[in-house]
């Protein structure tokens, strides 16, 4: 198949592709065309920072997640993996994603471990939220602040619910 | 985005240490099993998320694969990396994960790619930053589309072409990961570009 270069026309959409997302290893041998066509460079790279906006988006938002989310992670598979020889659960009740989001906060028991875990909240979808939200809550491990904290969560939940950051970002169609 | 790139001491010295510590959850030591979780939940939460692009879904996923592992654990004999091993219960618990649902909502209606397309990021860490309005959003657009490109993808040419060109990792090192030879990753990758070239077709 002759290239568009070799048909004097600008890069095709193959070729566009190709210079940003090649295909094989090491260096990518790049169309002459691009040195001397200000239109194609235009286009290369545009899509190059389509990828570069997404890429640094997706890595920027999992580094942004406060320690107390990871924490929080931790302990529910710790959790998860010390019921799971006695009672043989499936990974994920309701009541363990219920956990997943309010017990460390519960741990810390500070405005600031709240505001912490905010970040990670903001990290979450709305509707998501609202379906933790309704989930019964599970008995309480002992804390003087857990009523206090659940309070704080619930407002921070409602406010968060009215941003409506990350909105229907769940990609059901992958 | 590989910013747990390690050195190649690097790698041995964390294989030695993540192999020590499967012997002994192997040997019954429960609370061993995590450290495992502390040393990979970060990279196997970006991955999930990269590929599934909702933050909650990525947690119990996340929480799904180590879960998965632990209970695979006693069958696992350390030939391949525990890196290696819980990069693939993670490509095929994702694979699962999305064949159980029909299309939906696309990656376009993300509420951030409208309001704040850095998904999260910091702006001084936004790669467009500095360039002008126009290329910004013209970028942004493009994003958009290759985002909404990348959901049509199968979740195997979708894992390949995110591990190669999100996670920067070589063919072979994908390979080791995924369980899949060479030549079947190349052909996921060519499968994915000629997906994305009619998707993004008018970017001539
Ligand atoms: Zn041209």
């Amino acid at each position: 198949m002759r290239t568009a270069e070799a048909r004097g026309a600008h890069l095709t959409p193959e070729e566009i592709l190709g210079c940003v997302f090649p295909e094989g290893e090491g260096a990518v041998p790049v169309p002459l065309h691009l040195a001397t066509c200000p239109p194609c460079q235009v286009r290369v790279t545009r899509l190059r920072d389509a990828h570069l906006i997404d890429k640094g988006a997706v890595a920027g938002a999992v580094e942004a997640l406060p320690e107390v989310f990871w924490n929080a992670q931790a302990a529910a598979v710790m959790q998860a993996v010390h019921e799971e020889p006695a009672n043989n659960v499936r990974p994920f009740p309701a009541s363990l994603r219920q956990t997943i989001v309010r017990r460390p906060v519960l741990a810390f028991g500070s405005l600031a471990a709240a505001l912490l875990l905010m970040t990670g909240l903001s990290f979450l979808r709305p509707s998501q939220r609202q379906q933790v939200a309704e989930v019964p809550v599970p008995t309480p491990v002992a804390s003087a602040t857990n009523a206090h904290d659940d309070e704080l969560l619930l407002a921070i939940d409602d406010a968060l619910a009215e941003e409506l950051p990350f909105s229907n970002m769940y990609p059901e169609g992958v | 985005m590989k910013g747990d790139v390690k050195t190649p001491a690097e790698q041995q010295t964390s294989r030695e240490r993540d192999h020590e510590v499967v012997l002994k959850v192997q040997a019954g030591d429960v609370e061993a099993f995590e450290a495992l979780v502390k040393s990979h939940q970060k990279r196997i939460f970006r991955l999930v998320y990269t590929l599934l692009r909702d933050a909650t879904e990525a947690d119990c996923v996340t929480q799904d694969v180590f879960i998965k592992a632990f209970k695979a654990l006693k069958d696992f004999k350390g030939e391949a990396a525990f890196e290696s091993w819980i990069t693939r219960i993670t490509i095929n618990t994702v694979r699962d994960r999305v064949r159980r649902r029909k299309p939906v909502v696309s990656f376009s209606e993300m509420g951030n790619a409208d309001d704040d397309d850095t998904g999260g990021l910091p702006r001084h860490l936004d790669p467009a930053d500095g360039t002008s309005p126009e290329r910004d959003a013209m970028s942004r657009d493009i994003r958009r589309r290759l985002t909404d490109a990348l959901a049509s993808l199968s979740p195997r040419q979708r894992a390949v072409f995110v591990m190669k060109h999100y996670e920067e990792k070589t063919i072979p090192e994908i390979g080791t990961e995924t369980g899949l030879d060479e030549g079947t990753i190349k052909s996921h990758l060519f499968r994915a570009g000629r997906k994305l070239r009619a998707l993004l077709e008018d970017l001539r």
